[in-house]
């Protein structure tokens, strides 16, 4: 796979090569009655070229919340606090909204979840591609336009010809996720792409090309990614590097080798373990007790430890634990465990 | 036509050449021309469940696995066909013999917030259907609502909350309460867990599992997630289409699977281990129209398989070699041995 993916992998290790992508400090709340809540805290993430990032968890744990703050696509009453979101040497935060606008779509673009709500259904996909086109490709002149978009389809598997007077509702969902993925990539500029649970509203057989294609446009253009998602196989087949998150904070920073042989934070190594094996074995499935702490909860030490397997005793109760080095690749743990050398045991005790 | 099967007379739940189309599209014009198009939906299923046993029904959007599930409990009316219980048909019960038979077979929703009314109360979401059957006074259908309650799972002080005041796991378990009000026998769960966490899913199919046995329930699980399916079944049926391409034991489909449309789907699942990466080309294509669907075997469009006689002919159901069945005219069927275990299907 990518030789991006065993040497340092973080923001502190030395980069071989610069990031593409650098952010550190990210903080977001929303308004909830009156009064903000925090949705991300502490949040950083650093992409390089050709790396595909992913960024995991659950519900309520503020991933897509991170990945809408990086964009720029929060509005008031949301606030987001950063101390630098960069994107190839340039900080986001200062640009007038008429750069971002340029910036969003042009060097750094998104494709979401359903892609069926992203396209406006009054509009054909031509016009539609058309526009994007206007806004970021002045290289080329308004005839060359659906000429350019047939070439763009044709490189995520569709066969655009007499297709672009059609409406997004003519399209099955499938294809309509890899026009989405055109659309994103219409840019020559583009160098991130941040990708929203882009599977998950789709069939396994659609799915897995879907991947695929995303890894050839990868391979091909050495796009970096940040892959947003909460199902751990879709990190498996994809990612170099994965941003576990829980409760809007990191916990877990590591290589996805590391990450899925020796998990480093309890949470993580309890959320592979309640992932059923197929083929099954016929044992009883691990279950996570508990459940997610609200937003506005007032916890004072570490927020997993009441669902913790692994607790140490009262500190994860009082102290909230950094996210802490592990190793020299740049890895890191939110865990007292980290810094007091004890191993992550592995669970053994079912709970249900 | 389906042949009486040697099972059918102890499958609690026996279903025979089901068919479930629906009109869709065009005005009343196109409707007197007769130019109204039909989406076959289910398309001849054939299947028995037999009691205490969990069959799951696996299979993409579209594939009728969601239909064949309403279907069965007449919640979507059967164009053609029977479903029959311990015996019983269903599929001619009038609407009042019905209502009463409801309470022998029972249904779990996929989306917990939508499938339940916002402004009830716990207590009154699973009482409701003991209201409806008319069982019990006010204080015992309370008594047994607190019963089942603690049956899946969930402290009595949840009776008097409302739906959003509960996590999306917690309301999950207030559907299975409910589903379970009545005492059913049979339960079909559509999707239950897709809707969940994974630290949450774990739970929920543990707490079906558990009931399953506690209970002695028959289950008819239609999932997408392989894993789950994995966990829970006893028997898999694959879908494609309106019409089961493949079923057997749960052991015969994973082992060996058969029709070509259950290898892609095994193949194509991502596996939550890094180093099993795919390297393997992707199957091809969609999954074509329930409308406009391709003649001859509906796979065959994306069939690395797909020989001449495909394209006229859809294969008929039968066993092949490791003993569940398939329907693939480029798989060598296998003679049926004497006392045959496998699952009673016939020609769809």
């Amino acid at each position: 796979m990518s030789t991006t993916t065993t040497d340092g992998a973080t923001a502190d290790a030395a980069p071989a090569v610069p990031e593409v992508l650098r952010v550190t400090g990210l903080q977001t709340s929303y308004q909830f009655r009156g009064t903000p809540v925090p949705a991300v805290q502490e949040f950083s993430l650093s992409v390089r070229p050709g790396e595909i990032v992913g960024l995991v968890g659950e519900s309520g744990s503020g991933k897509s919340t991170a990945l809408k703050s990086i964009l720029g696509m929060l509005r008031p009453p949301a606030e987001v606090v950063a101390d630098e979101i960069v994107l190839d040497g340039r900080d986001l935060r200062g640009l007038s909204a008429d750069e971002a606008r340029r910036v969003r779509g042009g060097e750094m673009s998104m494709i979401f979840q359903d892609p069926i709500n992203s396209f406006n259904p009054a509009w054909t996909i031509g016009s539609q591609f058309r526009r994007v086109l206007a806004l970021h490709r002045p290289d080329l002149r308004r005839k060359e336009y659906d000429a350019e978009i047939i070439r763009l389809l044709r490189g995520v598997g569709i066969d655009g010809n007499g297709k672009l007077d059609s409406y997004p509702f003519q399209f099955s969902q499938g294809q309509l996720q890899r026009i989405m993925i055109a659309v994103a990539c219409a840019s020559k500029d583009l160098k991130v792409l941040l990708a929203d649970e882009p599977t998950t509203s789709l069939d396994v057989t659609i799915e897995a090309q879907v991947l695929d294609l995303l890894r050839t446009l990868r391979a091909e253009r050495g796009l970096a990614m940040v892959l947003v998602t909460h199902d751990l196989s879709v990190v498996a087949e994809m990612c170099d590097k994965v941003v576990v998150m829980y409760a809007g904070r990191i916990v877990e920073v590591a290589d996805v080798f590391d990450l899925f042989e020796r998990p480093q934070h309890p949470y993580t190594a309890q959320l592979l373990r309640a992932i059923p094996g197929f083929p099954h074995d016929g044992e009883r499935l691990y279950a996570m007790r508990g459940a997610v702490p609200g937003l506005d909860a007032q916890i004072r030490g570490c927020r997993f430890a009441d669902r913790c397997d692994a607790k140490l005793g009262s500190i994860c109760d009082t102290q909230a634990p950094d996210l802490y080095p592990v190793g020299d690749q740049g890895a890191r743990a939110a865990c007292h465990r980290v810094v007091t050398d004890l191993p992550t045991p592995t669970v053994q005790e079912t709970s249900r | 036509m389906s042949t009486p099967a040697p099972d059918a007379a102890t499958a609690l739940v026996s279903v025979r050449d089901l068919k479930t189309h629906f009109p869709v599209g065009g005005g009343l014009l196109a409707k007197a021309r007769g130019k109204q198009q039909i989406v076959h939906a289910l398309d001849g299923v054939t299947v028995d469940i037999m009691p205490r046993e969990t069959l799951a029904v696996i299979g993409e959007s579209g594939s009728g696995k969601s239909t064949m599930g309403r279907s069965i409990l007449r919640l979507e009316e059967p164009t053609s066909g029977s479903v029959s219980f311990r015996g019983k048909d269903v599929t001619s019960l009038s609407r009042e013999d019905l209502r009463r038979q409801r309470q022998h077979m029972q249904m779990v929703f996929q989306n917990p917030y939508s499938s339940v009314n916002r402004r009830n109360r716990l207590v009154d979401i699973i009482s409701e259907p003991l209201r409806v059957h008319g069982v019990g006074d006010a204080a015992s259908r309370r008594a047994r609502s607190v019963e089942l309650l603690e049956l899946v799972g969930l402290n009595p002080d949840f009776l008097h909350r409302y739906p959003h005041e509960v996590s999306g796991g917690q309301l999950q378990r207030v559907g299975i309460a409910r589903a379970l009000a009545t005492g059913p026998e049979f339960l079909v769960a559509d999707e239950p867990t897709a809707s969940l966490d994974v630290s949450v899913r774990a739970q929920v199919m543990n707490l079906l599992k558990d009931l399953k046995e506690e209970l002695g329930l028959t289950l008819m699980f239609i999932s997408h997630d392989l894993a789950v399916v994995s966990y829970i079944a006893d028997h898999v049926a694959v879908m494609y289409l309106g019409r089961i391409v493949e079923v057997g034991t749960r052991q015969q489909l994973e082992s060996e699977p058969q029709h070509p449309y259950t290898r892609a789907l095994f193949a194509a699942a991502p596996k939550p281990d890094p180093r099993q990466r795919k390297t393997e080309p992707v199957p091809l294509g969609e999954v074509p129209s329930a409308i406009d669907r391709p003649a001859g075997c509906h796979y065959r469009p994306r069939c690395p398989l797909a020989m001449d006689i495909c394209e006229v002919e859809y294969p008929r159901l039968e066993q092949k070699a490791h003993g569940q069945q398939a329907a693939c005219h480029a798989v060598p069927s296998a003679p049926l041995p004497a006392g045959a275990t496998a699952l009673p299907l016939t020609t769809a």
